[in-house]
């Protein structure tokens, strides 16, 4: 007998599904979960829209606005320069 | 085809740098990966492929070098068990939601026509414990499976998981909170 899901148990795992693909029957289990439950069917749709949501806004999120001068500094910069042909004449 | 070195800095550092401050919001330390960046490419220029752009190769070992810093200055990044303001906190003793769900009721679409939802997600995925923030985009935006973000963060498969699982939820009722419930009415 195999212990029954609890929605703690439940939302944990669709959460892990979207990382590594689960055992069939668990998926079936997970699936007779849903059908019956309201709040873990809310849950999944909330994660798989914030799944969604940030990989739509990468290139927007990979900018921070918060930094207005996103640029390397002048002394960076010019440290960087001299190892790159120091290291790049090697 | 070896790319050309000497123009990386101007061509491609500031947004690197760009890059590098949104993932760990301390200059010298986003200095410090652009630098590592470079220097890691100048090692492995020879696997540089002209089919790929330039910026898009650079950013690619710019990813890993993120990584790389999140393994190096946090001792221990895998994921504490004693957070109070984690999942187990939203459920009974028999494992059932205390409060509910909700429906959002909205698109992905929808959502990212709208910038201010963008600054709230920005502001929610910055809230977030620094090691759920670093797997959650390595894993999401930067594309890593979950096998590269263990060997990388140095933690176990179900410790990711766990990370991954925290930092879905937290972001969920931080949209939540903050997004979704100033939306309703009489909010």
């Amino acid at each position: 007998m195999t212990e029954m899901l609890n929605c703690q148990k439940v939302s944990f795992l669709l959460s892990q599904s979207l990382d590594t693909p689960l055992p069939w029957i668990m998926r079936a289990r997970l699936g007779l979960h849903l059908l019956m439950c309201r709040r873990c069917a809310a849950f999944r749709r909330q994660i798989l829209v914030l799944t969604s949501v940030v990989r739509g806004a990468a290139a927007a999120l990979a900018v921070d606005p918060g930094h207005d001068t996103a640029a390397l500094s002048p002394a960076a910069r010019a440290r960087i320069k001299e190892l790159l042909a120091s290291q790049g004449a090697a | 085809m070896k790319p050309k070195t000497d123009a990386w800095v101007e061509n491609h550092g500031d947004a690197l740098f760009a890059y590098a401050l949104s993932r760990v919001s301390d200059r010298s330390v986003a200095e410090d990966l652009v630098q590592e960046t470079f220097l890691g490419a100048l090692q492995v220029r020879d696997s540089f492929e002209e089919r790929s752009s330039e910026r898009t190769w650079l950013t690619g070992i710019l990813k890993h070098k993120i990584l790389d810093y999140y393994r190096r200055s946090h001792r221990g990044i895998a994921e504490k068990t004693e957070h109070t303001d984690d999942p187990d906190t939203l459920f009974d003793k028999a494992g059932r939601w205390r409060n509910s769900p909700e429906n959002w009721g909205e698109t992905p679409e929808d959502l990212l026509g709208r910038r201010e939802f963008i600054d709230a997600l920005r502001a929610c995925i910055r809230a977030l414990p620094d090691n759920q923030r670093a797997a959650f985009l390595a894993r999401e935006i930067d594309g890593f499976s979950g096998e590269d973000i263990c060997k990388k963060l140095a933690v176990t498969a179900t410790n990711l998981w766990v990370m991954l699982y925290r930092a879905r939820d937290r972001l969920r009722r931080c949209l939540t909170e903050n997004w979704f419930a100033k939306l309703s009415p009489g909010a």
